[in-house]
């Protein structure tokens, strides 16, 4: 049905604890959710409050925060936005960029992509 | 920055009148979704009801219908989510997938896939994942992503077609 999850890693603000994650792959987020609970078991907090678009049309100003994910073998700081319990983790667009993946919504899967220097 | 908009045309039911609109690729939507005053301005009619889940863990139900949808040099009926006013076009999973079409949010494009004639293997794949997503251990073992939250007192099981995050 097009959609599809992948297991992902989110790890502290040093890198050392690390708890896997089934995330929703959404190229219509721009930045990685997760509910709030997992980065806070993290030692994760918010560092700065942002406005978000959602797609039901609501505006809500979310918390974000950095820190460590590990997508297909890439371990990198991303934000992630500290959502409601019982939300859905989303991988965004920001860190699908960051690792240079593209979506295959036919495959179910990520594909490597070069990335771009002109 | 990593989301992008592209310009796709809608057509009514019979492919006669179209117009064309802007919209945010979204692998996270499991069916592309349009304002509904612009598919009834189209006279795309709704056939159906059916339950989305939001990024918020919200769940509504919207109504659905079917109509013709034009990006990328492809032409292709597709299911139509009758969205609130004010929201924004999604350009959705299913569509993409129907189109053979892949999200590339480095070069803000969207690149053509093979299609796929292995049943065994890739349905087999993707069950898998989903099984594994909805078992009780893997909900045990991962809580926070747990879906199977009460919405009106129905517990029924959320499904990979019910997303619109």
């Amino acid at each position: 049905m097009g959609t599809f999850f992948v297991e992902i890693e989110i790890g502290d603000s040093e890198g050392q604890r690390w708890v896997p994650v089934e995330a929703l792959v959404d190229t219509g987020s721009s930045t990685c959710l997760l509910p709030l609970s997992v980065l806070a078991d993290l030692g994760v907090s918010p560092s700065r409050q942002k406005r978000y678009c959602f797609a039901q049309g609501e505006t809500r100003t979310m918390g974000v925060g950095q820190t460590y994910i590990r997508l297909m073998d890439e371990e990198f700081i991303t934000d992630f936005i500290f959502n409601e319990e019982g939300t859905i983790p989303l991988l965004g667009a920001l860190a699908l960029e960051s690792a240079h993946l593209a979506v295959d919504p036919h495959g179910n899967r990520l594909i490597p992509e070069d990335g771009i220097l002109l | 920055m990593g989301t992008f908009y592209i310009a796709v045309e809608l057509g009514d039911e019979q492919g006669a009148n179209w117009r064309t609109l802007d919209a945010l690729v979204d692998t996270g939507a499991s069916t592309t979704s349009v304002p509904a005053s612009v598919l009834r301005g189209l006279g795309v009619r709704p056939v159906s009801s059916e339950r989305f889940r939001f990024a918020q863990g919200e769940v509504r139900e919207l109504p659905v219908g079917y109509t013709w949808i034009r990006f990328s040099g492809k032409e292709l009926m597709t299911q139509v989510i009758f969205n609130a006013e004010g929201t924004s076009p999604l350009l959705g999973s299913q569509t993409l997938e129907a189109a053979y079409m892949a999200v590339d949010p480095v070069g803000q494009r969207l690149i053509p896939v093979e299609g796929l004639l292995m049943q065994a293997a890739r349905s087999g794949g993707r069950d898998r994942k989903y099984e594994r997503f909805q078992s009780t251990d893997f909900r045990r073992r991962h809580p926070a992503t747990s879906v199977s939250v009460p919405v009106g007192g129905d517990r029924r099981p959320i499904t990979n077609g019910d997303f619109l995050c």
